[in-house]
């Protein structure tokens, strides 16, 4: 009886498995909404003319603010909107205001004036803006500086 | 000359936007909506695809940009964490007419303390039809 036992522990070790192989599909699923993403990059600089008359992102010294924009569809559009006002200046000066931004990347232009809009390519593309204020008058006297312009995806 | 070393030593710095950048997008952004009522209701998810939370804000315009007082936001103002979206349910007056044109914007709000200068505007367009 001892015997019998492990002569069936034996047969059933060495039978052989039969596994039957079976493919199958796993499906898999992803959606992207049509949307467009801002993201704002660098900060923007602007610095006087030699008259003192305009502070300009374009004048020697100044820089112009970058962002990124992430489209996933087609269909959208960009432009900037120019600040009202400084939002922080030394002396109330009714300033006037003008953007114009660049576009590189999916979508390229170039010297588009602020209110403009522009359509953009799916894909990322790159945005420069520049401002220059002018004082309505006479010239910019010493202080801190600053304003808010709007970049706007619809 | 002291006028104008003062001037370009002051650093006249103007920030366009934040050094510590901000993002956002919002879904969906175009939308046809019926109503039996005096108002109609559009539901955005305005989205954080990045990897610091924002500051949002989202308001109502009209087809010229001015913005819709009247409209009921929820929430209007909130903080969305890294990569994260949440919905915001909109309700739009008709105020009389028998459909509305109106743009669903979402607005970053710089954190205090940052340069931020710039404003990222995300905006849907939107329309709301009486039946």
């Amino acid at each position: 009886m001892k015997s019998l036992f492990k002569v069936v522990a034996a047969v059933a070790v060495l039978a052989p498995v039969q596994a039957n192989a079976v493919t199958d599909n796993i499906p898999f699923n992803g959606t992207i909404a049509d949307t467009c993403a801002i993201t704002v990059g660098s900060s923007g600089t602007i610095t006087p003319n030699a008259g003192y008359t305009q502070l300009s992102s374009n004048n020697a010294g100044g820089a112009p603010g970058t962002a990124v924009i992430m489209a996933t569809g087609t269909g959208w559009e960009v432009d900037t909107v120019a600040p009202a006002a400084f939002s922080t200046e030394p002396v109330v000066t009714a300033s006037t205001f003008a953007v114009t931004y660049d576009l590189s990347g999916a979508t390229t232009a170039s010297n588009v004036p602020g209110a403009t809009q522009t359509a953009l390519t799916n894909g990322s593309t790159s945005v420069s803006v520049d401002l220059t204020a002018t004082h309505p008058t006479g010239s910019y006297q010493a202080g801190t500086y600053a304003a808010t312009v709007v970049l706007r995806c619809e | 000359m002291k006028r104008a070393t003062s001037l370009l030593a002051g650093a006249i710095c103007l920030a366009l936007l934040p050094s510590g950048a901000a993002a956002q997008a919002m879904s969906p952004m175009r939308a046809e909506v019926q109503s039996f009522t005096d108002s109609f209701a559009v539901r955005v998810y305005p989205a954080n695809p990045y990897e610091h939370r924002i500051r949002i804000e989202v308001k109502v315009y009209d087809q010229t940009f001015r913005e819709v007082k009247n409209a009921v936001i929820s929430p209007s103002v909130f903080t969305l964490g890294a990569r994260f979206s949440r919905p915001v349910t909109v309700m739009v007056p008709f105020n009389g007419e028998q459909k509305r044109k109106v743009r669903i914007c979402t607005e970053s709000i710089p954190f205090p303390g940052q340069t931020t200068r710039i404003k990222a505007q995300v905006c849907g367009k939107f329309l709301g039809k009486r039946l």
